[in-house]
């Protein structure tokens, strides 16, 4: 048992981790969104960069940072990979932890409902989760570029330290 | 719910599970000149809303009413105008000149994206409120009783190799059982046994041995019902075996866990029917005795949670009584006594009668008992007919065979050395199951696994499990409903009346529920309640 509630743990902390910022748009509504999509970039050095998408070319990806609020530019020679969440995600976390109480309703058919509670709900809340994202295994940077705060790239007339 | 149902319904969400979690959705399109524009969206049902980016890195979001006007290159309509930074700067009818934008940019809705998510759910919740709707209605198919023990600590209950004092429902009724087990797994001098809670009740554990006797070849001991242990060689297989349904010979030839059992008659609970056993080539009739692996069907588990509802919210009151006054304690399971155990009888050539032999009688429904019937009356000839009169529905057989004893015998006590508490070493526990006067106390979900060390590795030995002690029933709130003083009299004090009125309701119960209970065999490990 002690194992089932740290493991339930562990699936929240991650859950958590994965909270996406407040700009995201929810499904409904990706069609009115003025920003760019979340990204997450990895580079080859192995650091990672999180923020707003603002802009690509053939030389360069531009991110918000996050953390900083700043622009940063990362050069496409230097990535290794990408997850782009272009819409909120639904969390169905709170499904999973409803399986503790099976054993109390279903007595001894819990040994066969709790592994299929368990199949269909961790299942359901991981795909909730990645439910409006890509990555570079289903999308290639032409395609990428329609998700950033400024497709047509970025205006000459804008310096990358005023964009907020 | 059949093994069958349970697939298919994996099957349904699994295939509902994998459909969902693979959704990729592609929805947008840019298009880099009005004409392209136009084109695409002109055969478009709805139209979408447009966003305009601008060159200056601003935005303009039209709603779905927006027009092209390429006589005065224009795009119009009703939206939201953002600057760079996305700080709002407009709202209301715009007009954007083509010229200055850089990119046009359209989104198809997507539609119920939470679809197939919700549809897993809900089959998951609808899976729940059936399973649960099934144990509300019949809770004795769903919570089993008694610690259950393991020779392989990876099984689950269908495959338990004994089950201990299925009939101390409180202290004062605390008594030992012993269960013949099969040889347990012996590395270097020593082996282990597995006692776990798998119900929700408390279970107070007196004591936990094992009896061993050591054997020559072709030897083995049998334990009667009155706990006398008999040396027995020679066996002899059955020839035959008729029930009211025909030839079940094949059922209880060998002990391969395929049973034998009948359905309750549907007037009265307490009903009787014969089984005839006849052996051939019994080479030595003398001293013969017949081995017998049975266990009981659900009928008394029902009966007990019966017991347990009727008594409803008074079950603290009655327990009281149970524990401090003994007629009430004699009467308590007056059904049980009623429906009575497996009688057996010999055929007598010479006054061509049967005679009656000891009878068996162990209660539980999970472990397969392995009992022994020393016959009272010598037999002559090599054909020995043998009848069984049992309750219908209760018993379900799985093995007889005749074979001769050479001697009674008292087998070897051994105390577990160590007791591992999950996977830890226990001292409190062992301290507990070797004190008198002490219990151990598992509660719902624990395990502990007894070790034992054998005195002398080059023998063969004959195991009995030894459990002594008693449990706690958890009164379940569903059941405090079904609440019924009055049934519960006739229950204790008119049992046959209570067994026959009672037929149609079990048989409901019985139909749905016990067949296909003891056919999920799910060899899947296991469930939890608390830690210990």
């Amino acid at each position: 048992m002690k194992t089932n509630i740290t493991l339930i743990g562990l699936l929240f902390l991650f859950l958590g981790s994965c909270a996406s910022p407040k700009y995201l748009p929810s499904a409904a509504k990706i069609d009115v969104n003025q920003y760019g999509s979340y990204i997450k970039i990895k580079r080859k050095t192995d650091s990672k960069i999180n923020g707003e998408f603002i802009a690509i070319d053939s030389n360069r990806i531009v991110v918000l940072q996050e953390e900083t609020k700043k622009c940063v530019s990362v050069p496409i020679s230097d990535l290794k990979h990408f997850k782009l969440i272009y819409a909120k995600p639904k969390h169905y976390g709170l499904s999973i932890p409803t399986t503790i109480a099976l054993p109390f309703i279903h007595g001894l058919y819990s040994i066969v409902t709790i592994p299929i509670h368990l199949l269909v709900t961790i299942s359901v809340t991981a795909s909730g989760e990645r439910a409006f994202r890509y990555s570079d295994k289903n999308m290639n940077y032409d395609m990428l570029k329609m998700f950033a705060r400024y497709p047509q790239g970025i205006p000459h007339s804008i310096a990358l330290d005023s964009i907020n | 719910m059949t093994k069958k149902h349970l697939y298919y319904i994996l099957a349904l969400v699994i295939v509902v599970t994998a459909i969902q979690s693979c959704a990729t959705y592609y929805f947008r399109s840019n298009y880099n000149d009005v004409n392209s524009l136009m084109y695409e969206t002109k055969s478009l049902m709805t139209k979408p809303f447009l966003k305009a980016h601008l060159k200056n890195g601003s935005i303009c979001i039209l709603n779905d009413s927006w027009q092209i006007d390429t006589t005065l290159n224009v795009v119009s309509g009703n939206g939201t105008q953002y600057d760079y930074n996305r700080k709002q700067t407009f709202q209301g009818a715009i007009n954007i000149p083509i010229d200055s934008v850089a990119l046009f940019e359209t989104n198809v809705k997507i539609r119920n994206p939470e679809a197939g998510r919700i549809t897993a759910l809900s089959i998951l919740a609808g899976l729940d409120v059936v399973v649960g709707i099934i144990c509300i209605t019949n809770p004795k198919a769903c919570f089993g009783s008694c610690p259950t023990f393991y020779l392989n600590e990876n099984d689950n209950f269908h495959y338990s190799d004994a089950e201990g004092f299925s009939n101390a429902i409180v202290p004062s009724m605390e008594y030992y059982d012993i269960d013949a087990i099969n040889r347990p797994n012996i590395k270097n001098n020593g082996f282990s046994i597995t006692m776990k809670n798998e119900a929700l009740e408390t279970h107070c554990v007196n004591d936990v041995k094992v009896l061993a006797y050591p054997l020559e070849k072709g030897e083995r001991v049998f334990q009667s019902p009155n706990n006398d242990f008999y040396l027995c060689q020679n066996n002899y297989p059955l020839s035959l075996a008729k029930a009211n349904e025909g030839d079940i010979t094949t059922l209880l030839k060998s002990p391969d866990r395929q049973e034998r059992f009948s359905l309750s008659d549907e007037n009265n609970l307490k009903s009787k029917e014969e089984i005839y056993l006849n052996f051939e080539d019994v080479n030595h009739s003398k001293d013969l005795g017949l081995v017998l692996h049975f266990r009981q069907t659900m009928m008394t588990t029902y009966l007990f949670y019966s017991a347990m509802g009727y008594m409803g919210n008074n079950v603290g009151d009655f327990f009281a009584r149970l524990e401090t006054d003994e007629k009430m304690r004699n009467k308590f399971d007056a059904t049980t006594k009623d429906l009575g155990g497996i009688d057996c009888y010999i055929w007598n050539e010479k006054t061509n009668a049967w005679m009656l032999q000891p009878k068996i009688n162990e209660t539980g429904p999970i472990a397969i008992n392995k009992q022994f019937i020393p016959f009272l009356n010598p037999q002559a000839g090599f054909k020995v007919k043998v009848k069984l009169v049992l309750n219908k529905g209760l018993w379900r057989l799985d093995y007889a065979a005749l074979t001769n004893i050479k001697k009674q015998v008292k087998p070897i006590e051994l105390s577990p050395i160590s007791i591992y508490n999950k996977g830890k070493l226990d001292n409190k526990a062992l301290a507990e199951i070797n004190a008198p006067d002490k219990h151990l106390i598992s509660m719902p979900g624990s395990e502990y696994k007894f070790n034992f060390t054998l005195p002398n590795t080059n023998s063969e030995y004959e195991f009995f499990l030894y459990s002594k002690g008693y449990y706690l029933e958890w009164m379940r709130e569903h059941w405090i409903k079904d609440k019924n003083l009055l049934k519960l009299n006739q229950m204790v004090y008119h049992p046959e009346k209570f067994l026959k009125q009672e037929a149609k309701n079990y048989k409901q119960y019985e139909s749905k529920m016990e067949q296909e209970f003891w056919n999920s065999k799910i060899n899947t490990k296991t469930f939890s309640y608390d830690e210990n």
